[in-house]
C-alpha cells in the first residue's frame, strides 16, 4: 500500500538539479517529490556523484591533453626538424639504403724481440688504439706453466697486467682496444716475480 | 523505496497510485493532528531520508541529526496547532519547513561570522578540507571518472567536459560539434554505465582484500 506521491523524476532532470540548471518553475514540483521519494534520492546521489567526479577529472585529462598540445605548437621547429628526419629517414629505406656496416679493425700482430744495445734496430711498432695481439718468442726463456705480462707507458703506469699461459713455444697476449700514443715496455716476469724479459713498443698514430 | 502507509492503521492505507492522493495526505495529518504515534512514524518515515539528504545537501553534514529533529518538530507543531491549512499539500508544506530551515542556517551563520570577526578572528576558522574517508571516497570517486574518460575517444570526452565542467547546453555542444540529440544523449547514458560499472567493479574488487 502506498501513498502516491506522482511520476519518478526523469533523468535529464535529475541531471540538470544536480548541476544546478534546473529552471525555476520545475523546482517546487522537483523537490517535493524527491523529498518523500527514495528511488528518486539515490538516482540523484549518483547522478552528482558522476557529475562530480566527471567535473573533478575532467581538468586534469584537458591539461594533459593541453599541454601535450602546446609542446607541439610551442616548438614548431623541433617538431619540423623531427619530421624532415623522419622522412628523409623513411625515404632512404624505401629506396633500398642500408648504412654501411661498421668496420671492425684488424688486429695487428706486433712480434717482441729483445733488444740489446742498439734501440731501434729491432724496433716493435703498433698503431694507436689499434688491436693487437703481442707475441713473444719463448726461445732463451726458462719454461714455465705460465708468465706475469705486463705492459707499462713511459712513465712506468700500468696498461696492462696479466697472466699469459704459453702455447707452442711462444706467448700471445691480445690488446683489444690496443695502446694509447708514445712508448710502452712490455715486460714478461716469471713465477716468481723474476723480470725475465723487457720490449719496447712504440706506439704511433694510425697513417 | 517509495512511501507506505503502515498496515497497522487502516486509515492511513490507500491504494497505490490513487487518483485521490491527496486524501491520503489528509488522513496522515489528522492522525498526527489527533496524536496518534503510527501518523508520527509515518511522517518520519516517508520524510526523514529526504530531508537528510536536503539539508546534508546544502548545509553539510554538521549537526544533520539535529536541524533534521527540528525540521520534523516545526511540521509536526504546526500540523497540531492546525496551521496546515492544506493537508492535502503536505509535500510543499514539508518543503517550505525545510527551505526555512536551510535559509535560517544561513542567516544564523552570517550573524555568527559578523559578530565573531569583531571578537575574534580566529573563531570561526574552520577546516573546510573533507574528512580523510570522504576524501578517500572523493579519490575514488575521481579515479573511476578519469578510467572513463580515458576509455571514451577524445572527442567523446571533449563532449562530456563541456557538458559537465564547461556547463555548455546541449543545443550549444550539437551545434558545434555537429552531433544529433540522440548521438549527445546516448553518448552521455554510456559514460554514465560505464562510470557506474568500474565503480561496482572496483568496489567488488576490494571486497576480495
Amino acid at each position: 500500500m502506498q501513498i502516491d506521491i506522482g511520476p519518478h523524476l526523469q533523468e535529464e532532470e535529475l541531471e540538470q538539479y544536480s548541476m544546478g540548471r534546473l529552471p525555476v518553475d520545475r523546482i517546487t514540483e522537483f523537490e517535493e517529490h524527491f523529498l518523500a521519494c527514495e528511488t528518486c534520492q539515490d538516482q540523484l546521489l549518483a547522478m552528482e556523484v558522476f557529475v562530480n567526479a566527471v567535473r573533478s577529472a575532467s581538468p586534469k585529462l584537458r591539461k594533459a591533453a593541453r599541454s601535450r598540445r602546446e609542446w607541439i605548437f610551442a616548438w614548431p621547429r623541433v617538431g619540423w626538424v623531427a619530421g624532415a628526419a623522419f622522412a628523409v629517414t623513411a625515404l632512404l629505406i624505401a629506396r633500398g639504403w642500408t648504412p654501411a656496416p661498421t668496420r671492425v679493425p684488424a688486429i695487428a700482430t706486433v712480434l717482441l724481440q729483445a733488444t740489446r744495445g742498439i734501440e731501434g734496430l729491432a724496433q716493435a711498432k703498433a698503431a694507436a688504439s689499434q688491436p693487437i695481439a703481442l707475441t713473444i718468442d719463448l726461445t732463451e726463456i726458462p719454461v714455465a706453466s705460465s708468465y706475469r705480462f705486463e705492459i707499462v707507458d713511459a712513465r712506468g703506469r700500468a696498461a696492462l697486467d696479466s697472466v699469459v699461459i704459453p702455447a707452442n713455444g711462444k706467448i700471445v697476449q691480445s690488446v683489444t682496444k690496443g695502446l694509447s700514443l708514445g712508448r710502452h715496455y712490455v715486460r714478461l716476469y716469471g713465477i716468481n716475480g723474476e723480470l725475465l724479459r723487457e720490449f719496447s713498443l712504440l706506439v704511433e698514430a694510425q697513417r | 523505496m517509495s512511501p507506505s502507509l503502515s498496515p497497522e492503521n487502516p486509515a492511513l492505507v490507500a491504494e497505490p497510485h490513487s487518483t485521490n492522493s491527496g486524501q491520503n495526505w489528509i488522513l496522515l495529518v489528522e492522525s498526527i493532528r489527533t496524536g496518534e504515534s503510527g501518523g508520527m512514524e509515518e511522517l518520519y518515515r516517508v520524510f526523514s531520508r529526504g530531508v537528510r539528504y536536503y539539508l546534508c545537501r546544502q548545509l553539510g553534514p554538521q549537526d544533520l541529526d539535529d536541524k533534521v529533529h527540528d525540521t520534523f518538530l516545526i511540521v509536526v507543531q504546526a500540523i497540531k496547532k492546525g496551521d496546515l491549512r492544506e493537508p492535502e499539500r503536505l509535500m510543499g508544506f514539508v518543503r517550505t519547513v525545510v527551505r526555512r530551515q536551510v535559509a535560517a542556517q544561513i542567516d544564523r551563520a552570517m550573524q555568527n561570522r559578523r559578530e565573531q570577526v569583531d571578537m575574534d578572528t580566529t573563531v570561526l576558522v574552520s577546516d573546510k578540507h573533507d574528512t580523510p574517508e570522504e576524501a578517500a571516497i572523493t579519490r575514488q570517486h575521481e579515479a573511476v571518472a578519469e578510467s572513463v574518460l580515458r576509455s571514451v575517444s577524445i572527442r567523446d570526452r571533449e563532449i562530456l567536459t563541456r557538458f559537465y565542467l564547461m556547463e555548455q547546453t546541449q543545443e550549444e555542444i550539437c551545434d558545434e560539434m555537429g552531433l544529433s540529440e540522440t548521438q549527445f544523449r546516448l553518448l552521455k547514458s554510456r559514460a554514465k554505465a560505464r562510470f557506474g560499472e568500474l565503480g561496482r567493479k572496483k568496489l567488488a574488487r576490494r571486497k576480495f582484500f
